[in-house]
């Protein structure tokens, strides 16, 4: 009796300790605020994720995934949206119209996830393939009535501050209709610019790098290896210095093929964006403290992965039955679902189907968790 | 037994049978003679008009855009008249009307002379009356307008009042797009565009008389905003694609009146996660996520099927196909082996390979299968029969008495015998009730009818009382349920199918994510065998709950498949793997070997 009575209270001591314990690790690291990566596959629906299922020439790093999560797109004008709508959704946490940057459906500006963890004292970062100043990323420091106004986007930029750039879009900030070239103001506020080449950031300074007029070249084109090569010189160079970051990456061109009806572009592009996804992957691994979300604004040109047909030497058609092509129905956006694929801290929150801008409110609760309070 | 599905029938047709359109939008071939074959291919392709550019000089009518570009072989006759005394000599014009819109480049009373000249020579043309000639271009005014015989008929441009005998001189009204909007056919029209666009549309229409804009944007997006806005005819450089897309758009837009009732989940098991005892497998055939989208949006942008958490994604690919059928689907379900297209129950190399309702069976399990498709079925006979191929039917209803079902809910009477040992019910309520050992309702003789043909809620309350029939056992148990149709939606590229299904196979959800919160130790899973018809969703509204969905195939495709759980175990159903891994998991779940 005597005996067990102390063994309880051994246990109940050993029990308050491990509680205690586990109260003041999950503070320090609720302390320590967590690093976000955010890719958008735009245009990527679940079709477009499956092609890199079958046309790839190893498994795709989408398997790892533990977490996914289906995403409604619609935006506050239509039913279909558009990546303007979409990415402001997904940057700011409110539905929209088309066309809108950063703005709410009354044109008023709203304050961008970016924006708000620059408050709290992280590092930033925007890679894209498209101009920097496209929809996507623009609406994530812009705040314009539409889309269209890339020199007022670019203007908008400049005073944003944001750590690391890279993508197209040259020609809106030095071939500008005022004038001006805004690539002097970026130097004057401490920016490493270069317009030729990926080369080594310096760690002390922004840097932006403008690789193209427009956009960059796609895939079949011969890209090659920018987009996973700028996430991995991004992710160098965030991680060094010891601040928290928000890194921005859009495989552009997904949605481009979708416009294109070109399935060879379409499946390339998500066999680049896959890669990407992987170099974030291994980065997680090592930086447990970081949270990485994937996903789209829109599905686009109704893609989905056929029957491989052929016709043989009489005319008529006939089912290959190892192989598969894809199939549009236009080269428009379509209302789908789209899937979330998300890894490592607090992934768990992004189970589930929900509207494309509780994924804004769910990235806040994650910060929160990780002791960063944001609207 | 079926009385109260007939009684349902009668109102339920009522209900859906609702155009919601109103008439079809035809189809312009504008600049057809630039066409490759011109007149045939517009013909052929079912275009009710045809634009025609005509110059009068020497006498002749020539066919060209510019002057520069008339050559003697192209002539009015040869192009056009000719064809046309062809084809309706060789009886060829199934269309119920057609125009040959003229357009008249040169003067307009000596030009318009020829043509009546030129019809004229060809009685069987003047002597019918499908085929009307329309005046466009140069023509002379309103007032002369009954000057000329009676096929000649005219392309008003203008929204001035006309007398009533001068308006029966009028086949067409036409008006510019590009005066109104400079939408590029893209997304929607702008803000400002559209009440503008809609308004001369309507002004338009008042008239009375069949509408066109010229120099509309030319795809898709246009055609659906044009058809769906009252425009009569649709102005395009591509009349076949125009004509397929504008003709099965009615088939394929769906303005949805029936609703599952959202359940909101109570999500104790997380809280308390019990061994799991009981499984539920809910397999829509060809409920692929563009379907689960589609009735997402019609439902009102929720389903019980979204209240859940845990989503997987499967990769449904056959042993010997990239794009499975419902027989190697189901079979990969079952046995956890990917098998060949058409083989139930077998690996892919024909060996009998043991299914769930087998394995679990002997562990104590009691089992049953519901589904709105004949118990012959693909899907269903996965779960029961071991045959080479998914047409064997008289073999898969010799292994139906074999099996170790307790119970099954299905169509397709007449193909069965021999069952002893299964008591009949009714009705669900008789399913409810039953004591019996091994238990059969047929829902049907043969194929079980279609929600839209007056199924009603019949899946959703045999889904309901089979679960309490299993429950009554007081042993744990496997049902599979199968939602059959929407794959039908998808072969016969019906929206409303998809659409009606895929919401009543929610419903059927409900009943089993209900069961589960009455009954802890339940685990609940849904997916679907493979995606049928390519299905995207272009258009909607979802204030009226209308959508347009559009196919690339009436066939399966390769698209992964989402995977939704609830309940005990159900963590292990999320991320990304293979089909026949559902199988491996649910025994894991209930730590079977």
């Amino acid at each position: 009796m005597n005996y067990s009575y102390k063994n309880v209270n051994f246990r109940s001591i050993a029990a308050f300790s491990l509680i205690l314990f586990t109260a003041l690790l999950s503070a320090q690291k609720k302390q320590k605020p967590l690093n976000i990566i955010f890719m958008i596959g735009d245009g990527m629906g679940v079709s477009q994720v499956t092609s890199a299922f079958y046309f790839g020439n190893s498994e795709p790093n989408f398997t790892q995934f533990k977490i996914v999560g289906l995403s409604e797109t619609s935006s506050t004008s239509d039913w279909v949206t558009d990546s303007a709508a979409g990415a402001t959704a997904l940057s700011t946490g409110e539905k929209t119209y088309k066309r809108a940057i950063g703005v709410s459906k009354d044109s008023i500006a709203l304050p961008t996830i970016l924006e708000q963890l620059q408050k709290k004292n992280y590092q930033t970062g925007l890679v894209s393939l498209t101009s920097i100043t496209h929809a996507t990323p623009a609406s994530y420091y812009a705040h314009v009535k539409d889309r269209d106004l890339h020199e007022d986007i670019a203007l908008d930029l400049v005073k944003a501050n944001v750590n690391f750039l890279a993508g197209g879009g040259l020609k809106f900030f030095n071939k500008r209709k005022d004038g001006k070239n805004l690539l002097n103001e970026f130097k004057k506020l401490n920016y490493n610019i270069d317009t030729v080449k990926l080369s080594k950031p310096i760690q002390n300074k922004n840097n932006f790098y403008l690789l193209a007029q427009d956009e960059l070249p796609n895939k079949v084109q011969g890209r090659g290896d920018f987009l996973p090569d700028a996430t991995q010189t991004a992710l160098d160079y965030l991680s060094k210095n010891k601040k928290p970051f928000f890194l921005m990456v859009e495989g552009s061109f997904i949605d481009w093929g979708g416009h294109a009806k070109d399935g060879e572009m379409m499946v390339k592009e998500v066999l680049d964006f896959d890669k990407t996804i992987g170099v974030v992957m291994k980065f997680i691994k090592k930086n447990p403290n970081t949270l990485l979300v994937v996903t789209a604004d829109h599905e686009t040109g109704g893609a989905s992965i056929g029957k491989f047909m052929e016709k043989d030497s009489t005319g008529k058609e006939k089912n290959i039955k190892d192989k598969v092509q894809v199939n549009f129905i236009d080269n428009q956006h379509t209302a789908a679902l789209v899937p979330v694929f998300a890894m490592g801290k607090s992934q768990e929150l992004f189970s589930g189907v929900y509207p494309n801008n509780t994924i804004y409110h769910k990235l806040v609760e994650a910060l929160k968790k990780s002791g960063i309070t944001i609207k | 037994m079926f009385l109260h599905l007939k009684k349902i029938t009668g109102f339920i047709a009522l209900l859906y049978v609702v155009t919601v359109f109103g008439q079809t939008a035809r189809v312009h071939s504008h600049n057809d003679y630039e066409q490759k074959v011109p007149f045939w291919y517009a013909l052929g392709s079912g275009a009710n008009s045809i634009e025609v550019d005509v110059f009068l000089e020497n006498n002749e009518l020539f066919v060209a855009h510019d002057k520069k570009d008339i050559t003697k072989e192209r002539t009015f006759e040869s192009l056009y008249l000719n064809p046309i005394d062809k084809a309706l000599e060789m009886n060829m014009i199934k269309q119920e009307s057609l125009q040959i819109l003229i357009d008249i480049k040169t003067d307009a009373k000596t030009t318009l002379n020829q043509i009546v000249k030129s019809i004229q020579k060809y009685p069987k043309v003047t002597a019918q009356k499908k085929i009307s000639f329309v005046i466009s271009g140069n023509q002379p005014k309103p007032e002369e307008y009954n000057y000329y015989p009676e096929f000649i008929l005219f392309d008003y441009q203008k929204l001035d009042d006309l007398t009533a005998d001068q308006l029966k001189k009028v086949a067409l009204l036409s008006l510019s797009f590009p005066q109104y909007s400079k939408w590029n056919g893209k997304g929607g029209l702008t803000e400002e565009d559209l009440p503008k666009v809609t308004e001369m549309i309507k002004k338009a229409k008042s008239f009375g008389k069949p509408f066109r804009f010229w120099a509309i944007p030319d795809g898709k997006t246009s055609w659906e905003f044009f058809a769906h806005h009252g425009v009569d005819f649709i102005n395009t450089d591509h009349p076949k694609e125009c004509a397929e897309y504008v003709n099965t758009l009615e088939k394929r837009t769906f303005k949805n009146n029936m609703f599952s009732e959202v359940y909101q989940p109570k999500f104790s098991y997380l809280k308390k996660n019990r061994p799991v005892k009981n499984v539920i497998l809910l397999i829509g055939d060809g409920n692929g996520l563009s379907q689960i989208s589609s009735s997402v949006l019609a439902n009102k942008g929720q389903l019980t099927l979204t209240q859940l958490k845990n989503i997987g994604l499967i990769k449904t690919t056959a042993a010997d196909n990239s794009t499975t059928d419902s027989a190697a689907g189901a079979t990969a379900f079952a046995t956890g082996k990917k098998t060949k297209n058409r083989f139930i129950g077998v690996d892919s190399e024909g060996r009998k390979t043991a299914n769930l309702t087998e394995i679990l069976s002997e562990k104590g399990f009691s089992t049953g299968i519901i589904t709105t498709d004949e118990i012959l079925g693909a899907t269903p006979s996965a779960f029961f029969a071991h045959q080479k191929d998914r047409g064997m039917e008289k073999e898969i209803a010799q292994d139906l008495p074999k099996s170790k079902l307790n119970f099954f809910a299905a169509g397709g009477r007449s193909k069965v015998s021999g069952l002893h040992d299964f008591k009949l019910a009714e009705s669900p309520k008789e399913v409810a009730e039953s004591k019996a050992d091994r238990l059969a309702y047929y829902l049907s003789d043969n194929g079980v009818p279609q929600v839209l043909k007056g199924r009603g809620n019949l899946l959703a309350e045999t889904v309901e009382s089979g679960l309490q029939f299993l429950k009554s056992k007081k042993k744990p148990f496997f049902m599979m349920i199968e939602g059959a149709q929407i794959d039908s939606g998808g072969h016969s590229n019906n929206v409303g199918t998809i659409l009606t299904e895929g919401i009543d196979f929610d419903r059927a959800i409900t009943k089993a994510v209900q069961f589960a919160d009455q009954n802890p130790g339940t685990l609940v899973i849904i997916t679907a065998d493979h995606e049928t018809g390519g299905f995207s969703i272009p258009h909607g509204d979802m204030k009226t709950s209308t959508i347009e969905g559009d196919f690339t195939t009436d066939d399966h495709s390769a698209t992964l498949i989402p995977v939704f759980s609830y309940g005990s175990g159900s963590e292990i159903f999320t991320g990304v793997y293979e089909n026949n891994e559902i199988f491996h998991k649910i025994l894991k779940a209930l730590k079977v070997n």
